[in-house]
């Protein structure tokens, strides 16, 4: 009510400055503020570059999975679409080379996002039902197709070429960011500037009202998963050149849980229809920062799930306590 | 009818809820300023106000779902501080609201006794002695719904009666109903005012909300109006009548429209045609011809087969067979897509479920089915959306404190103006309009019947649904009644006698 239009009007319609993004603002402030103090090597060029160049893919499924959120959906298949592209892509650059490989790698992927869309889009079973289902898929294809086991010794040039996309630089510039940065700036526009990006609010904000106002309501279904598995392919070939092979556990860690749990620490609401993808980049840097903070303190991994675990309740619950006072 | 004319029994000295200068407010917004309100023991007390006049921030308050930012309230005698709605049903305050909060799947018995089941001294729920006092309860109100009858089952004015019943056997004092006749047809609205006044009588303080004096002119006993957060006054109900109530309400003394009902005959060529159209239990044999620059009006009775009839007309819904003729052309919609880019916009009755999307901003709703128009090479050009939708809302005089403002939050009849706005935004000819005030406060019902009139004058078609017979006398040029289904009965409306209208109603009787 208070908030007033400022700076370009753009802005002002879908990206103003949201109470939701107080909390995971706040708390990545904090953090930055106590690692900082506690570790001399937090705040250093090389460690911040390094973060990022982590948590690029994340941040490439996690705005995926902003899509699936906001429309009220969700997407569990990503991790195995991370294992499927990765094996794919590498084991057809075994035999041919990179171009053919990342077809055949992003092919892949499409076609269990197609999948996805056409069973909750035209089918209409529930994303969570049916992306369970294909996260088991994928899991099994990555495995059948590799035979169990990782696939090394990826053919000179394009293993080099393959290896820039991962870990390469453009300039000072680390490409993985580059390309994340890209994803999000293409969503940001999506989202606040298209027709599309308003209907996938719309249809989770309610989907009857999309219908009952014109909205090609499986079509956005449709649309929204294979972004969302269009993400994890990408996130896959990045993770998969950083690592110089193909691995079809790959995406079978946490990944998929921290792409689902940044977009809600971000404060995006886990019935659709409200938040978007800067919120997302917030979330997947709170978890990124905490992540490498506790790893500069020498906590082990298992006691940072645990945290990892509590910040994600903890910032719904923060979001349903405001809620609850409006 | 004889009952509310006898006095407040012995127990009227005592009083069983006072408010002494409520204050609330929300970020912008004064809710409620410095209001008095008391209900006594054994009377039934109508709350009138327009939407958004405070009525349901003080329901809230009272029912201890809002806390106050100042100002006392006493019941029973003593002073309360109400922490959350638990505290307020211990001190026997009941709310029922428009929406019946009953459980579908499970029986009236499990409901009536849900959260104090009644159990077997080894900790299992004793269901015997649960239908017993069930039926007991339900017998001394004269509800004639059998205990283990499954929630989902009953029609909104039993679960009413429901949830009446549940009040009660936790013991209120104080029964708050919040507009509970909006979706009661005239048989049901019936029983629910002699379970009222049963209850009255018996000493329970009851408060009824309404925006309409006329629906609860026979059973109250005291009647407050709130306006603009304030409360203008509590009148013994005899001192009223519609024109002053209206007066109080809008806080105009304006007079209730007499518009004279517009003159047909002028009317332009047939923009829609629906020729023997049948869905399976919904309708039958439904045939009639909008014109350009006309307002049909389909009345009859709720649960006649009137919105599935519009909802067919939209595509939402397939007719089993018939024929849907659009500016002289057979048409057939696949989905409400269609029907849309025919030119057809459809008023849902169903509000917040199909007319809005309640947590998107009013701008977004506003052009949610236009949002082409604001598209350029490639993108949506905000500044042209949002300066239509600040124009929309000058226009149609929505109240909101900005356009970014989650629809949701509006009040009923502005949350109306914005599905209105929808479709205005839209190049739409042909306006369905189900039940268009339902739920909509005095001022703002003549504002809509004006925008009604408006389309019909730019030479749109519009057919509404409504069984307000007020409603259906002033802005109907044609009136069709419907009865199970089956078109009974067309009235010109110069030579429309109301009582012909009831009757074709509620007996079928063709004129």
């Amino acid at each position: 009510m208070s908030a007033t239009i400022a700076g370009p009007r753009w802005r002002a319609l879908l990206g103003r400055i949201e109470p939701a993004t107080i909390g995971p603002g706040l708390a990545l402030l904090a953090m930055i503020i106590v690692f900082s103090i506690l570790s001399p090597y937090f705040l250093t060029r090389n460690n911040l570059t390094n973060v990022l160049v982590q948590s690029a893919p994340l941040l490439i499924l996690a705005t995926g999975q902003t899509f699936a959120l906001l429309m009220g959906g969700l997407d569990l298949s990503q991790g195995s679409i991370v294992s499927l592209v990765s094996v794919v892509t590498a084991g057809v650059m075994m035999r041919d080379h990179l171009v053919l490989g990342a077809a055949a790698g992003f092919a892949a992927g499409f076609g269990i996002s197609l999948l996805n869309g056409l069973l909750i889009g035209r089918a209409r079973i529930q994303p969570f039902i049916v992306t369970l289902g294909t996260l088991y898929m994928g899991a099994g294809l990555a495995m059948v197709y590799s035979g169990g086991s990782s696939i090394f010794g990826l053919p000179k040039p394009d293993v080099d070429y393959f290896f820039w996309f991962g870990g390469g630089f453009v300039g000072s510039v680390p490409v993985p960011v580059l390309i994340a940065v890209l994803v999000i700036a293409v969503t940001y526009v999506v989202l606040t500037r298209t027709r599309f990006g308003r209907h996938v609010y719309a249809v989770g904000g309610s989907e009857s009202v999309a219908l009952m106002s014109g909205i090609e309501v499986g079509r956005v279904k449709i649309l929204t998963y294979v972004i969302s598995g269009g993400c994890a392919s990408i996130a896959g070939f990045l993770m998969s050149g950083r690592v110089i092979s193909g691995q079809p556990l790959l995406g079978a860690g946490d990944i998929l849980l921290q792409s689902i749990g940044a977009v809600i620490i971000g404060g995006t609401s886990v019935f659709g229809g409200q938040g978007g993808v800067l919120r997302t980049v917030l979330g997947v840097l709170v978890i990124a920062f905490m992540v490498n903070g506790l790893n500069l303190l020498a906590i082990d991994t298992f006691a940072q799930q645990v945290i990892v675990g509590a910040i994600i309740i903890l910032s719904v619950w923060v979001n349903s306590l405001r809620r609850r006072r409006a | 009818m004889t009952a509310a004319a006898i006095p407040a029994p012995a127990a009227a000295a005592s009083t069983i809820l006072e408010l002494r200068g409520l204050r609330k407010t929300f970020p912008g917004v004064v809710a409620l300023d410095e209001v008095d309100f008391d209900v006594r023991c054994g009377e039934v007390h109508a709350l009138l106000g327009a939407n958004g006049a405070g009525k349901s921030t003080l329901i809230k308050i009272v029912s201890g779902l809002y806390r106050a930012d100042a100002g006392q309230i006493c019941i029973g005698g003593r002073a309360v501080e109400l922490r959350d709605t638990q505290t307020a049903r211990a001190l026997g305050v009941s709310v029922i609201y428009q929406d019946p909060a009953l459980v579908p799947h499970l029986s009236v018995a499990e409901n009536l006794f849900l959260g104090r089941e009644l159990m077997t001294p080894f900790g299992l729920i004793d269901w015997r002695r649960t239908h017993a006092e069930a039926r007991r309860l339900l017998g001394r109100l004269g509800i004639e719904i059998p205990p283990g009858a499954n929630v989902a089952n009953l029609g909104t004015g039993q679960r009413q009666l429901i949830e009446i019943a549940k009040a009660l056997g936790i013991e209120a004092k104080l029964l708050i109903l919040d507009e509970p006749t909006a979706s009661l047809s005239r048989g049901e609205a019936e029983t629910l005012f002699t379970l009222l006044r049963k209850l009255a009588q018996s000493g329970v303080g009851v408060v009824y909300v309404s925006h309409r004096l006329e629906e609860v002119a026979s059973l109250v006993n005291r009647v407050t109006v709130l306006r603009d957060g304030r409360s203008v006054g509590t009148y013994p109900v005899e001192q009223l009548d519609r024109r002053n109530v209206v007066a109080l309400i809008t806080g105009q003394d304006r007079r209730p429209s007499e518009s004279s009902p517009r003159t047909a005959g002028s009317h332009g060529e047939p923009l829609l045609e629906v020729r023997r159209l049948n869905r399976a239990n919904e309708f039958e044999n439904v045939s009639f011809t909008v014109r350009r620059g006309e307002i049909l009006v389909l009345t009859g009775l709720v649960g006649a087969g009137r919105t599935e009839l519009l909802e067919t007309l939209f595509g939402a819904r397939r007719p089993a067979s018939g024929e849907i003729r659009i500016r002289g052309r057979a048409v057939k919609f696949a989905d409400p897509r269609d029907a849309i880019r025919s030119g057809i916009a459809l008023l849902p009755e169903d509000r917040r479920g199909h007319g809005l999307a309640v947590i998107m901003p009013a701008f977004a709703n506003i052009t949610l089915a236009s949002l082409g128009r604001f598209v350029g090479r490639f993108l949506l050009h905000p500044q042209r959306e949002l300066h239509h939708a600040r124009r929309m809302i000058d226009e149609l005089a929505i109240k909101t404190p900005s356009p970014f403002q989650a629809a949701g939050l509006l009040s009923g009849g502005n949350q109306q103006k914005l599905v209105l706005a929808k479709w205005l935004s839209t190049s739409a000819e042909i306006f369905l309009l189900d039940e268009p005030t339902q739920g909509v406060d005095v001022g703002t019902k003549e504002e809509i019947y004006r925008l009604i009139r408006d389309l019909a004058a730019a030479g749109k078609a519009v057919l509404v649904v409504s069984s307000d017979l007020e409603e259906v006398l002033e802005i109907g040029d044609r009136v069709l009644t419907v009865r199970r289904g089956r078109i009974v009965g067309e009235f010109r409306n110069e030579a429309l006698d109301p009582n012909l209208l009831v009757d074709a109603i509620t007996h079928g009787q063709a004129a």
